[in-house]
């Protein structure tokens, strides 16, 4: 007899998350995450690294920082498609992660400082009850990167026209995992597809940025990243998939180009002590428009021996609007706050519970304790409301329902300077 | 100084107002808008039918597939919450078990022997679905005790205490919509005996599926009754999937013509449509392999397409010992049902025994047909069986009758269900033409879905293994006819199912060892 099954989809990857539209993660610096990242003009901190290299030019002497950011996302599910009844909710599981960033500049010369940061700018986590209603789609998906990234900043002669700062850096993913489960339902009883995988070799890319103070108390600062494309490599395995999978599992590799991005944001001091401060985000996730999963072998099941899913992300934007204010009636303190709106790039057809993600508003508050002169204490709360996303039309094989999303996620560091 | 200080002062309780609100918003609300039932009322719900309606699939009832049976995902689609069905855990009951795949490239499958259990007895009252596997029409106002599934789904609540009739479970319940979907196994024992077993008289399947119907009407709850008719016999994969195989594999041997068959006796009776015959065996002839109205062969027939030729003479060329003993047995399981051996007698016969008694049989059968004197002629001149000859080529050893429909058998199969469905249009508030949509979608070769999905009438796609049930997807697809139906004729706004997002759900083996 013929073949009776076409091929299977075995869609996958790679979206989620409740930090930042896709699965990027603005959340780079605490000191930065109290005005809401609204930072790339600001650039008063080692952490400009990241937002803008440029202001690495502007820091004298030895500066330090290091943090960390608990992001703990939470998200509910109402299903809408007929594998079980209307309404139904499932809650997906509490899990926190401990997001870190580092930074360090020395200045070498008058208007010339280098640096090193280290963050994590993208990554996603979700999971899933295994039996819920979904589990074809997603059960769990949980991918981290970790970036090093060399920076130097440099300050033009004055050409008096007002100051301007240049830097650009490297940006070089050293570290990634990728970790991915999902039920495969063309089949009774149901297998699972799991894949765990590690970055496979370092990938690089750059980071660029300019600020230019026309008159005091105005800074207009851009900043751009160029995309990155990271492989990662590691095992797939075939769970009660008797039938048309290797048994033993198999090697198995996936490319994500992750998005370039730009900024371009606008400081102003409008008094003194008060610093406001605007920056439009784009991210161009048109970059992700399929994902494919390529095996060592050829599998049956797929018909060949590589899997793509299509993803068709839209570029998307943000903006975010922070202040912060150092004159307070308390000594050595400085409070942020901030508020933003995060377009997200996932088209309805292409919503998965990988990543429940629609648009959102973000909050902020931060501050800055400084213990000594060489010693400041920062602290930062974001928290995040994202819109009830209702989708009707996934894909074949897709879930539909009713995502609702929030998170929480505070964070404290240190910051030195000498 | 004083004048940052009033910013802040103005600034900061609106960014707290924005927080809280946006923080503390239930997003929680889900407002689901209720079904609209028009002039019917969806509120308690009964599917009435047979292994279809139950969820029957790959030859057995199991939960996975019970779970998508089409009166399931109608109630889900009315949002009914106390929809009940009698599941059976996986691999279910079946005889002799599920059909699973073992090969995905080749499509080999296997019967898993493994029985299933009830899962949710005791709740009390009837089950909602009432689809009991194999029940003809007369179930439904006499019950059939002697079938197994019987008192597993048409109980009062639980399966020590079966109900005397199906009936008796709606007169509990009192519906307010009622599906009726019996018949199908009324012409379809003909069908997938090859002619061998008889439908259901047709007479009496008009009294009784209107006094069934007559009932449901009267019961004081006075439901919406559906009723939906029977498919085409050439409308199911069981039928049409093994002789267009076969016919690409004769296609360019020009020693074979086709395929000669054995045949049933009949006398012409043209109400239903039988033509006389006297031949004991004859011709298919190949390019008639693929068209419905010429012949059928079934897919039990599958397994003996490759002895095709085979000689039971040791010098033939032909020759091979397992197809000959494949074959033999089969004629020895023949002696068997016919009644004239035991297993054990039957076993010990020759191929010499076999062949004088298949032709004593066949000889008799002609006798009951057209009488001893005409008998008496058509013995003196048959040559009887004689397996030396090529199987499946020769009149003394035909292709076995059990498995192949000719176009007699055929037109007999049109024409009763024809019959059974002229009684049907004429039953029940609505109905849904489950006959014209499936020939419709044979004509067309595939059916594409609202949403985009192809399917075609083929096993894996719109049959299950056993290709005479629907698989998940096609009973999503017929509950979304269903849902036309109703929305149609009451005026009702039931949404549609996207069957894009019902899993094909295949049975595999899970102690295959066999590679991919």
């Amino acid at each position: 007899m013929r073949r009776i099954i076409a091929t299977l989809s075995l869609v996958f990857l790679c979206s989620a998350s409740a930090y930042s539209s896709g699965f990027s993660i603005y959340e780079a610096s605490v000191r930065a995450n109290g005005m809401l990242g609204a930072f790339s003009a600001y650039a008063n901190h080692v952490s400009t690294i990241f937002y803008n290299p440029a202001g690495l030019a502007g820091l004298d002497g030895f500066r330090f920082s290091g943090g960390v950011s608990i992001i703990a996302p939470r998200s509910s599910f109402r299903n809408l498609s007929p594998l079980a009844p209307a309404g139904q909710k499932t809650v997906m599981e509490e899990q926190n992660f401990l997001v870190p960033n580092m930074y360090a500049s020395y200045q070498v010369a008058e208007g010339l400082t280098v640096g090193l940061g280290i963050y994590a700018p993208f990554g996603l986590g979700s999971k899933w009850p295994a039996d819920w209603v979904g589990r074809g789609s997603s059960i769990e998906a949980n991918v981290q990167t970790l970036f090093a990234n060399p920076a130097i900043g440099y300050k033009l002669p004055d050409l008096g026209i007002g100051e301007i700062k240049i830097g650009a850096g490297l940006r070089v993913a050293f570290h990634g995992t990728v970790k991915l489960s999902r039920a495969v339902q063309n089949f009774t009883p149901e297998g699972t597809f799991a894949m765990e995988g590690e970055l496979k070799e370092p990938a690089y890319g750059f980071n660029a940025g300019i600020l230019y103070e026309p008159v005091e108390n105005v800074t207009l600062g851009f900043t751009y990243r160029s995309e990155v494309t990271v492989a990662f490599e590691g095992d797939a395995e075939f769970n009660n998939l008797p039938v048309g999978f290797p048994a033993g599992g198999t090697q198995g590799s996936a490319e994500i180009t992750l998005p370039a991005s730009y900024v371009i944001a606008l400081n102003v001091e409008p008094i003194g002590g008060l610093t406001t401060e605007l920056d439009y985000v784009w991210f161009g996730w048109s970059s992700y428009d399929e994902l494919t999963i390529t095996f060592d072998q050829p599998i049956v099941a797929l018909g060949g021996n590589s899997i793509t899913s299509v993803r068709n992300f839209k570029d998307s934007w943000q903006l975010r609007f922070g202040a912060e204010y150092s004159k307070i009636p308390v000594e050595g303190l400085t409070v942020r706050a901030g508020i933003g709106f995060d377009k997200n790039p996932i088209r309805e057809r292409y919503v998965d519970p990988t990543l429940p993600d629609a648009d959102r508003w973000e909050y902020s508050v931060g501050l800055t304790y400084s213990l000594t002169d060489y010693l400041d204490i920062d602290a930062s709360y974001i928290f995040i409301r994202a819109n009830q996303r209702k989708v009707t039309n996934t894909y074949e094989g897709g879930i539909d329902g009713v995502y609702t999303t929030y998170a929480n996620i505070p964070g404290l560091g240190i910051s030195l300077q000498f | 100084m004083n004048y940052s200080k009033k910013i802040l002062k103005r600034i900061l309780p609106l960014i707290a107002v924005i927080v809280m609100a946006a923080g503390c918003k239930d997003y929680q609300d889900l407002n689901l808008e209720p079904v609209q039932s028009g002039e019917a009322d969806f509120s308690t719900y009964v599917a009435v039918g047979n292994s279809i309606t139950a969820g029957f699939q790959s030859n057995a009832l199991y939960e996975s597939a019970q779970r998508f049976s089409y009166p399931n995902l109608l109630a889900r689609a009315m949002r009914l919450e106390d929809f009940e069905q009698p599941l059976i855990s996986d691999p279910g009951i079946g005889d002799p078990g599920r059909i699973e795949l073992v090969n995905l490239q080749e499509s080999i499958t296997t019967f898993n022997t493994s029985q299933g259990k009830p899962i949710n007895t005791g709740i009390g009252r009837p089950y909602n679905n009432v689809g009991v596997p194999g029940i003809k029409i007369d179930a439904y106002l006499d019950g059939a005790p002697a079938n197994p599934f019987y008192p597993l789904i048409v109980n009062s609540g639980t399966p020590t205490e079966p109900l005397p009739n199906i009936h008796q479970a709606l007169e509990i319940l009192q519906p307010t919509l009622v599906t009726f979907w019996l018949g199908n196994n009324d012409v379809l024992g003909y069908v997938t005996s090859g002619g061998l077993i008889s439908f259901t008289n047709p007479a009496d399947f008009q009294t009784q599926y209107v006094s069934s119907i007559t009932a449901i009407q009267n019961l004081e709850s006075d439901p919406t009754v559906v009723t939906v008719n029977i498919p085409s016999v050439s409308s199911i994969a069981f039928t049409t999937t093994v002789g267009p195989q076969f016919q690409a594999t004769i296609a360019n041997n020009n020693q074979v013509p086709g395929i000669v068959v054995q045949k049933t006796f009949y006398e012409a009776t043209p109400t239903i449509g039988a033509e006389e015959n006297r031949q004991p065996a004859a011709l298919i002839a190949k390019e008639n392999l693929d068209n419905p109205d010429m012949a059928l062969i079934l897919l039990t027939g599958k397994d003996y397409l490759p002895y095709l030729g085979v000689s039971a003479f040791p010098q033939a060329p032909t020759y091979n010992q397992a197809a000959v003993e494949a074959i033999l047995n089969y004629w020895r399981g023949y002696i068997v049902n016919a009644g004239l051996a035991t297993e054990e007698q039957a076993a010990a016969l020759t191929q010499q025994q076999i062949e004088d008694m298949m032709t004593q049989i066949t000889i008799g059968q002609y006798q009951q047909t057209f009488g001893s004197a005409d008998a008496a002629v058509f013995a003196a001149n048959y040559p009887g069986f004689d397996f030396n000859q090529p199987f499946g080529l020769s009149p003394q050893n035909p292709f076995p009758n059990q498995f192949v429909l000719d176009s007699n058998e055929i037109s007999i199969a049109n024409t009763v269900t024809g019959i059974f469905n002229s009684v049907i249009a004429t039953q029940g508030d609505l109905q849904f033409d489950v006959n014209s949509f499936f020939n419709n979608i044979v004509e067309q070769g595939s059916y594409v879905t609202p949403s985009g999905l192809t399917l075609t009438p083929e096993i894996g796609s719109l049959f299950s293994l056993d290709g005479i049930h629907p698989s998940n997807q096609a009973h999503a697809v017929i509950a979304n006819k269903i849902i036309e139906v109703l929305n149609s004729g009451t005026g009702s706004n039931i949404e549609r199912i996207d069957v894009s997002k019902i899993p094909q759900g295949i049975p595999v083996a899970s102690g295959a060892v066999v590679a991919n």
